[in-house]
């Protein structure tokens, strides 16, 4: 597999997958090209984050270990480069809460202080794929991967409307 | 250092999210209530001769 491979070349439906590796190196390329995606970056080379890919029903992100993040989708029927790349980034960021501090609380806390935490980080990772995907959007180098169509795709078409009045963009 | 946007609390993402979170508040809370007890220390049964 070449080395400057483009993920749309090759994460393409009915073509076989790269090798994990050549995805995960080429998702964190791309998202380096955004400010905020390049913070990603470091922070998973700084901290030695180890990043898997797991055959999952569902497409998901999932934070077993404050170092060690898995994005899952079913490999026979592979998701799309944009949204590989925009998981990527969205657990990355909970891995980020993680390591600030900023954790789920207690499996017996109130129902309370669970909304008010967990919705909170939710929120502010969908603010940071909304800014990765704009940042990379407003790139010509990266427009074949549709990054604002692929965010409404994950259903988050109300929130990325509301960032984009938020921030003076729409 | 969490980011907001404004009135997302009113999207339907948020009351999704919020449904998962009452879920596995309240599968926890069933989880909990279902943990057997610790098991009494018992003494050695007498051996059947």
């Amino acid at each position: 597999m070449p080395a400057s491979t483009d993920l749309n070349d090759v994460l393409q439906p009915g073509q076989p997958l790269p090798a994990d590796s050549v995805m995960i190196a080429k998702a964190l390329e791309i998202l380096s090209a955004s400010p905020h995606g390049q913070q990603l970056a470091n922070f998973v080379e700084k901290k030695n984050i180890v990043i898997k890919i797991a055959g999952t029903p569902e497409p998901v992100g999932y934070l077993p270990d404050k170092k060690l993040v898995y994005v899952g989708f079913n490999r026979n029927n592979a998701i799309s480069p944009g949204r590989f790349i925009l998981m990527l980034a969205a657990i990355l960021r909970e891995a980020q809460q993680e390591a600030a501090g900023i954790k789920h609380p207690d499996l017996r806390a109130p129902l309370e202080e669970h909304k008010k935490v967990s919705m909170a980080k939710h929120e502010d990772k969908i603010w940071y794929i909304c800014t990765i995907a704009c940042e990379l959007h407003d790139q010509v180098a990266f427009s074949d991967y549709k990054f604002l169509d692929e965010l409404r795709k994950m259903g988050h078409s109300e929130a990325l409307d509301l960032y984009l009045r938020q921030e003076g963009k729409s | 250092m969490l980011q907001r946007i404004k009135g997302f609390e009113h999207t339907a993402e948020a009351r999704k999210v919020e449904a998962e979170i009452e879920n596995r508040h309240s599968g926890a809370a069933l989880f909990s209530n279902e943990m057997p007890a610790p098991a009494q220390k018992q003494s050695p049964a007498a051996p059947c001769i």
